[in-house]
């Protein structure tokens, strides 16, 4: 018996000490509180109460068509799937992209917004709707004009046909503003059903919170020391925060703002501004929900001198496939992220910014291991199963 | 003048209606307290438990000595004393009559160590008062 009993304990022993397998103990308690914080992925999908056409089938598959749209820019030049590429994460690969004029800010990806609160590197727009006008109005973007969507619809049978099949609602009696509106809504919608599908560290969070053993050892080891900088010494969780990597606020990091000579990038200082003045905010006659509950940061936030050189806190899902980075995507590789943060330049700092932030100092190995850990967050995305066509009606306008 | 008294308290929330009755504040299980030479303040999240990136509310109820209502202008916020940041939301505040308050749009926006602070203007007094809260994640 104490044979059987010695050979378990060696055997346990051996198999904990094996490259590989991993242990529970290696993550202090508040360590691991803050990997099972990070989970589980995705979050529920929530309909958006600003927005009516918000998990509708037909609006998501309009919206699908009119992303793949060039007739939503000035001149048929540019839908928004050429600068929002499905096969690089919705990103375009650039730093800064043209448009009609060249763009300041980094494309960000569009997956995973339904659960965002703010859009935009800025936060110029408080809703997923409100965002989707703002490149196709944007001068430097798509440059197209709410009259100019208008006549696109109207004049199309196929895209009236759809607009119809979805609101119940014949567009020549829209006003400009209000089918601009509506496209957005669509266009919301269909982005909307963009999620990332679970990740290598989704599994391994799922395991840690059930204390497998076995699926915590397919975890590679590298990726899990970095985890462990990552939620424990490096604080990076302080912004990158919850199942989505983002508190979905706002941050000074440091990244320069200047944008050209004399002229600043204001970030979240100047969007808070642009956000006031919309007429498209949650505070305005387009916000679908009656209850006007979703409107409470809107009527809350207020602009403060400590905004400036702020920047939205981006998601890490999908970090390694969104290169460039940063606000103006200043940062070319992932690993060069990572040495940012490792020798962050405290003088560029806000005197009245955050005290979270300081140079991590990291060593080769801690580096690695953080790009290690980073490159577990990647996956496609969640796919359905196909549906019917529900725009079966539009079919014979389609073919005349 | 102004007086200032930190109360490091935990919190178990988990109502969000305070007694039907307002002053003098009954102690229950699911409110936060403070005072100070003045006053007693308590105030009550919802919804609960507060989360990182959720917008609450809360209510709040301030008695004086002589246990009749604030009747004066509140003005409240919080910050994270360690990171040196508030919050990015002014909370607005609605006046309910005898001593109670409705405040609304707080939202914290990290896990850690939280501080409420309460101005209370009646005339020319003024008086805060700060309630310390950890968040956990």
């Amino acid at each position: 018996m104490n044979v059987l009993k010695s050979l378990s304990i060696l055997l346990t022993t051996a198999m904990l000490t094996m490259p590989g397998v991993l242990a529970a103990e290696d993550f202090s308690p508040s360590e691991r509180a803050t990997i099972l914080s990070l989970g589980p992925w995705p979050p529920a999908l929530v309909q958006d109460s600003g927005n009516r056409a918000s998990g509708d089938l037909k609006a998501i598959e309009f919206g699908k068509k009119l992303f793949n749209d060039k007739r939503l820019s000035k001149d048929d030049q540019v839908s928004c799937a050429d600068c929002h590429k499905p096969e690089l994460a919705f990103t375009d690969g650039m730093a800064l992209n043209e448009g009609y004029k060249k763009i300041t800010r980094n494309t960000p990806a569009v997956t995973n917004l339904r659960w965002n609160n703010w859009f935009g590197w800025g936060g110029e727009a408080d809703s997923l709707w409100a965002q989707s006008i703002r490149p196709i109005l944007s001068r430097n973007e798509m440059a197209a004009t709410p009259s100019g969507i208008r006549r696109v619809v109207i004049n199309d049978p196929d895209l009236s046909c759809r607009f119809k099949a979805t609101f119940n609602l014949d567009p020549a009696g829209l006003g400009k503003h209000e089918l601009l509106v509506l496209i957005a809504k669509a266009l919301a919608a269909y982005q909307e059903t963009l999620v990332t599908d679970v990740t290598a560290f989704d599994h391994f969070r799922d395991a840690l919170l059930a204390g497998d053993r076995n699926a915590m050892s397919r975890y590679p080891r590298a990726a899990r020391r970095g985890l462990k900088i990552f939620a424990g010494s490096g604080r990076c969780t302080f912004c990158h925060f919850g199942p989505r990597f983002s508190n979905g606020e706002f941050s000074n990091i440091g990244v320069p703002f200047f944008v050209a000579k004399g002229k600043v990038d204001q970030g979240r200082y100047g969007g808070i501004r642009t956000l006031k003045r919309s007429p498209y905010n949650l505070l305005g006659k387009f916000n679908d929900d009656g209850t006007a509950k979703n409107t409470v940061r809107t009527q809350h936030v207020t602009q403060r001198h400590r905004n400036w050189g702020e920047f939205k806190v981006p998601s890490l899902r999908n970090v390694a496939r969104t290169a460039p980075y940063m606000h103006n995507g200043s940062v070319a590789t992932l690993a060069d992220v990572v040495e940012f943060y490792s020798d962050l330049n405290e003088e560029r700092l806000h005197t009245d910014g955050e005290k979270i932030l300081r140079p991590l100092n990291l060593t080769d190995q801690n580096k690695t291991d953080l790009l290690a850990f980073l490159e577990t967050l990647s996956s496609g995305l969640v796919t359905k199963p196909g549906s019917p066509d529900p725009f079966r009606e539009c079919s014979s306008v389609s073919r005349q | 003048m102004k007086l200032s008294l930190i109360a490091t308290l935990t919190l178990g929330l988990s109502c969000w209606a305070f007694s039907a009755r307002s002053c003098p504040i009954i102690a229950t299980d699911h409110q936060l307290t403070a005072t100070s030479a003045k006053y007693n303040l308590a105030i009550v999240a919802a919804p609960l438990p507060i989360r990182v990136g959720q917008a609450f509310s809360l209510a709040l109820i301030v008695c004086d000595e002589q246990n009749q209502g604030f009747s004066g202008i509140i003005k409240a916020t919080a910050r994270m004393p360690l990171h040196n940041h508030g919050m990015n939301y002014q909370p607005s505040a609605t006046a309910l009559g005898k001593g109670k308050f409705v405040l609304d749009g707080f939202l914290f926006h990290m896990p850690g160590q939280w501080q409420f602070s309460f101005d209370l203007r009646d005339g020319e007094l003024m008086d805060r008062i700060q309630i310390k809260y950890l968040l956990e994640q």
